[in-house]
């Protein structure tokens, strides 16, 4: 029995609860995201672990965060925060696999206001088992890995095994599987741009879908790529990841504002594209992730045969003049013009 | 309107709630999350204010003069967002993440994280590494504490709080079971009503 919107939902709603919990030292809800007799899974490097229930808040305190991090756990400092997430599996038993990013923040700077700043520390995946206990979703197991672990390295130019939302039949108007199976889409064609799977990355557009790009340099005009069907989409792919920065960048979309008809929906989302940086060169080394850059994504997707497709792709960095010309006009969801 | 889960013995899971939302209602509540943040980054400030409902509340830790404290009432709400596009210069993205929501068909609250960067006209170095360079970084992160109410079938914010981590509003959290909606008690600094 494939997942529903509901599973998806109460499945978020779980690694929410999850994250909020260990960010915020509360414990005993940790241990409820999980199922009996089940546990955390640590990265290498102190030695991975896998810890019974009773086990993970003090695993995870006392041990993860200070030995990795150099920060206190639990204190509401740290956030750790799911910026994408895939999810396949039946009524019963589920996978996922999110993209995350680590931050703290430095407290009240002295001198000022209120304003506080913070750190994103570091960015990397959870992989998630999980399965419906006494009817709810929890964790059979969830294991994190650093983008610049080994674990991360593996997945490069591997196909994806997690499989698109099977959305059903068109309907006359947008369900919330529909919606959600245009969150995974968007989330699939980062993952697999970040990870050089080009094949799946072909594969979240429209045999006939379209890509155009406008990006700029400092002290350079803009500069605007064009990719169409999916010849020139696979090689755009190959291109975009000739950076020097092989497997180490994340394309995430946040924030989508989706408006469609059950048949065709036009997208609005934020690209936010990071970068590791190859792990800590020396054991205080905190900060080991960044911002690479950061824009606009206008999409038009298409449902064929239950799966939503790209069929037209617009990105713009957030410093080009089609950004600019939204600003201080009313929000309308619509790919950018060419 | 929620259930405490049950555990296998019947007993009721402390902090642990199912959601009682509609499909619908839940993917509809994201949606003005997005459009929350869309149209207060790019400065249309009547889809902001729209929003929220008639009287509805903003109550922000920014520091700025013209964002600080609470903003009652669409009027207000608009003045807001042009405020913050003169500080933003439209440059600005934020993202609300890790989305706990609990409700009925008629109100909801929630809490979320918020991811905060803002796009530089001239590159910055990386932290780290400065021979990486880029046009974007990390600004700041926070909390969003809602309540939403669903008016003429459209989900609405009643009263929307954003404090910035690090802030007391959000450390008095810790050590706790994890609770979902605005935190008890006066609005930072509202001085129209009650």
């Amino acid at each position: 029995m494939a997942l529903t919107a509901r599973d998806y939902a109460e499945i978020k709603q779980a690694s929410a609860r999850f994250c909020h919990s260990i960010d915020f030292g509360d414990l005993g809800g940790l241990v409820q995201c999980f199922a009996p007799d089940e546990g955390f899974e640590t990265p290498a490097d102190p030695p991975a672990e896998s810890s019974a229930p009773g086990a993970i808040p003090e695993a995870y305190a006392s041990r993860i965060m200070p030995l990795r991090l150099g920060i206190r756990d639990g204190k509401g400092h740290t956030r750790h925060t799911p910026l994408g997430v895939m999810i396949d599996g039946d009524g019963a038993t589920a996978r996922a696999l999110w993209s995350v990013i680590l931050s703290r923040d430095l407290g009240v700077p002295a001198g000022t206001r209120r304003a506080t700043s913070s750190l994103p520390l570091g960015t990397g995946f959870y992989a998630d088992d999980l399965v419906k206990h006494a009817g709810r979703w929890v964790f059979a197991s969830r294991r994190f890995f650093w983008d610049w672990s080994a674990d991360a390295g593996k997945l490069v130019g591997k196909p994806l095994e997690i499989q698109p939302v099977d959305a059903g039949e068109i309907r006359t108007e947008m369900t919330a599987l529909d919606y959600e199976a245009i969150r995974q889409l968007l989330t699939r064609c980062g993952y697999t741009l970040g990870f050089e799977d080009y094949d799946g990355f072909a594969d979240c557009f429209t045999p006939d879908g379209y890509y155009s790009v406008a990006v700029d340099q400092e002290g350079h005009p803009e500069c605007r790529l064009r990719a169409r069907g999916r010849r020139q989409l696979w090689q755009f792919a190959v291109d975009g990841t000739e950076d020097g920065l092989h497997g180490h960048v994340r394309h995430t979309a946040l924030s989508p504002l989706i408006e469609g008809d059950g048949r065709r929906a036009l997208v609005s989302s934020y690209a936010l594209v990071t970068h590791d940086f190859g792990g800590p060169a020396h054991p205080k080394q905190r900060v080991n992730s960044g911002v690479l850059f950061t824009g606009i994504y206008r999409d038009e997707v298409v449902k064929v045969d239950g799966r939503w497709l790209l069929s037209r792709r617009t990105f713009r960095k957030d410093t080009v003049s089609d950004v600019d010309a939204l600003v201080g006009k009313p929000l309308k969801v619509e790919p950018f013009d060419d | 309107m929620t259930d405490p889960v049950s555990a296998e013995d019947g007993a009721p899971v402390e902090g642990m709630r199912a959601v009682r939302l509609a499909d619908e209602d839940l993917e509809e509540i994201h949606q003005l999350l997005a459009r929350y943040s869309q149209t207060l980054d790019f400065g249309d400030a009547d889809g902001f204010a729209s929003c929220f409902v008639e009287d509805g509340v903003l109550d922000t830790s920014a520091p700025e003069e013209g964002l600080a404290g609470a903003h009652r009432g669409r009027a207000e709400l608009r003045r807001f967002a042009t405020a913050s596009t003169k500080y933003t210069g439209g440059r600005v993205r934020q993202s609300a993440l890790n989305v706990l929501v609990e409700g009925d068909g008629a109100t909801a609250r929630g809490t979320s994280y918020v991811i905060v960067t803002r796009a530089y006209e001239e590159a910055t170095s990386a932290h780290g590494k400065p021979s990486q360079v880029t046009q974007s970084d990390w600004e700041t992160t926070g909390m969003y504490f809602d309540e939403f109410v669903k008016l003429d079938g459209r989900w609405l914010f009643l009263r929307r709080q954003f404090r910035h981590d690090g802030l007391p509003d959000v450390l008095q959290r810790a050590n706790a079971a994890v609770t979902i909606g605005p935190t008890a008690g006066p609005l930072t600094s509202d001085a129209s009503g009650p």
